[in-house]
């Protein structure tokens, strides 16, 4: 059975059944509108949609979820021995991820944020961790284009607090 | 250089393919900074908190995000609370950051104390970074502990996690535990060594003020070998409530005898939990402290690493006869030198009994049948 997702700019995708339900969100707006895997009917007579997601990124995820569609529901680990949450990105979804401007990227995680799709989200923030991961903070600004807008005197007072994690 | 092992260079190789992430064009605006909230935070768990540091001199937006609460933590230290000589000082060390390009940072230290001055007549506050190990000091101190203490540690602990907690030279009291158990909301504390703790006889409000806060620390491993005096915490009661998985008081024979506590065999399912048990004054049965071991070697069948010890008081005798008739239809066998085994698992525990100013010990070695074989390096 197939179901049919509205984007922003009105373009409708017709997916298959077990991926819209990979979202959350679009699951819980399917048992809102009473929309089940075995009423043709209900799923032909609905559409639905998705106000923040545009055309060129839902294309995205879908073709993620086209390659995620069978993986195992796997119950992911929040913390690691010491505390820290860990997510392995696998090759594939490194060689996706890749293809994507950094604006993209971030398009991309605001609707796997939006629509819930947790392993996706999962992906995309550790790939822009490892970015930031052991880069200096004008590096980190340089990299992203943030405008510093810290004065000197706060800058120097969250250094002295910070003063024993530095070298 | 050689490697150590293949294996080890296995998993840098594969943590490293893991990180180096993806390479993408950047542009020319500020997409980050735009992102929700949540995204920004859900990146921001993935980070260190070297590279949370860096990323809160960025911008206000970044920074204001990475003090929330569950981000500002630095893991791993070790947190100490000393009396000193006329006050009370806590310090605690960090060590390096555990990420894998990282790995000899040395231990950073921050130490606060708070001393009464008698010419100045008013408490003066000191606080250094990687200054001198505070001493603690056993005499006594006339006053309750000044609440700048308090709040001073409650800052440090928002910013730094503790994982393990060293308390010396205290004295012992239900008021000092309720007053500390708010400062580590969020903290998972894996050990506690009281060290010079005195206690001039616990009474049962001090028991379960210092039982609520192992458990809700999630204290595993206690350690009370410097502290003889609280061989007194060892009741019935207490030990059913602990959530221990290590426990060690003083086996010193002289100060073990002032508190004794005789387990009765209705314990055994709370004595098979320990994987470390090592106290002079808690008593087992040489009647049924086979059915005991026997039952603990059938829990660790599972778990990668059982290799432990059990140091108890024993009555009664053990002897062949004893022996052979708890470990009838268990499947165990006793093997000479003390040696307890069975076809199907591989655990095994190894026996020594001992004898000393008229006391029995027993001590119990427990450790994989067939320890994993390690390569040769070359």
């Amino acid at each position: 059975p197939n179901v049919k997702l509205v984007t922003s700019d009105n373009e409708e995708f017709v997916v298959d059944f077990r991926i819209a339900k990979m979202s959350v969100t679009v699951s819980r707006l399917m048992e809102a509108m009473n929309m089940s895997e075995t009423d043709d009917a209900s799923l032909l007579s609905n559409s639905i949609p998705l106000p923040n997601v545009t055309k060129a990124v839902m294309a995205r995820v879908i073709e993620w979820c086209e390659k995620h569609k069978n993986d195992e529901p796997k119950e992911e680990k929040e913390n690691d021995k010491r505390g820290r949450t860990t997510h392995v990105v696998s090759d594939w979804d490194k060689e996706f991820l890749k293809n994507d401007e950094f604006g993209r990227l971030c398009q991309l995680m605001g609707a796997a944020n939006y629509l819930e799709i947790k392993g996706l989200f999962n992906d995309i923030s550790q790939t822009i961790a490892n970015m930031i991961h052991g880069k200096k903070s004008d590096e980190i600004a340089e990299m992203f284009n943030i405008h510093c807008d810290l004065t000197e005197a706060e800058k120097k007072e969250i250094r002295k607090k910070t003063a024993w994690c530095e070298d | 250089m050689q490697p150590l092992n293949e294996g080890g260079k296995e998993h840098a190789n594969s943590l490293e393919n893991n990180l180096r992430g993806v390479e993408c064009s950047l542009g020319d605006k500020d997409y980050i900074s735009h992102l929700p909230d949540l995204c920004l935070l859900q990146i921001f768990r993935f980070l260190k908190k070297r590279d949370l540091f860096n990323v809160m001199l960025a911008s206000r937006r970044l920074g204001s995000l990475t003090s929330c609460h569950g981000l500002d933590r630095w893991d791993g230290g070790i947190l100490t609370l000393v009396q000193i000589e006329r006050g009370f000082g806590f310090e605690i060390g960090i060590a390096s950051d555990e990420y894998p390009f990282n790995t000899d940072r040395e231990m950073t230290s921050y130490q606060y104390t708070i001393e009464w001055n008698e010419e100045e007549k008013g408490f003066v506050e000191k606080r250094t970074r990687n200054g001198n190990p505070l001493r603690g000091c056993g005499s006594p101190v006339d006053f309750p502990i000044p609440s700048p203490f308090f709040a001073n540690l409650k800052e440090i602990l928002r910013e730094h996690e503790a994982r393990i907690i060293v308390i010396d030279k205290f004295r012992f009291d239900g008021l000092l535990f309720s007053l500390l158990l708010p400062l580590f909301t969020g903290h998972r504390v894996d050990r506690l060594i009281l060290s010079g703790v005195v206690s001039q006889g616990i009474t049962d409000d001090q028991r379960r003020s210092f039982t609520q806060f192992i458990n809700a620390l999630g204290v595993k491993d206690l350690n009370l070998e410097f502290s003889p005096s609280l061989n007194a915490l060892l009741t019935e009661q207490f030990l059913k409530k602990l959530r221990l998985t290590d426990l060690y008081t003083n086996t010193n024979l002289k100060e073990a005898q002032t508190h004794l506590f005789r387990a009765e065999q209705s314990m055994i399912p709370i004595l098979t939990l320990y994987s470390n048990l090592e106290s002079s004054c808690v008593i087992v049965h040489a009647d049924w402290v086979i059915t005991l071991i026997i039952e603990h070697m059938k829990t660790v069948e599972e778990s990668v690493d059982c290799s432990s010890t059990w140091f108890l008081a024993l009555e009664g005798n053990l002897t062949h006869f004893t022996i052979d008739y708890q470990l009838r239809g268990s499947g165990y066998t006793h093997q000479r030198g003390g040696l307890l085994m069975s076809e199907s698992t591989s655990t095994m525990a190894v026996l020594h009994s001992t004898q000393r100013d008229d006391r029995k010990f027993i001590r119990v070695q427990f450790s994989r049948k067939n320890p994993p074989k390690y390569s040769p390096l070359w």
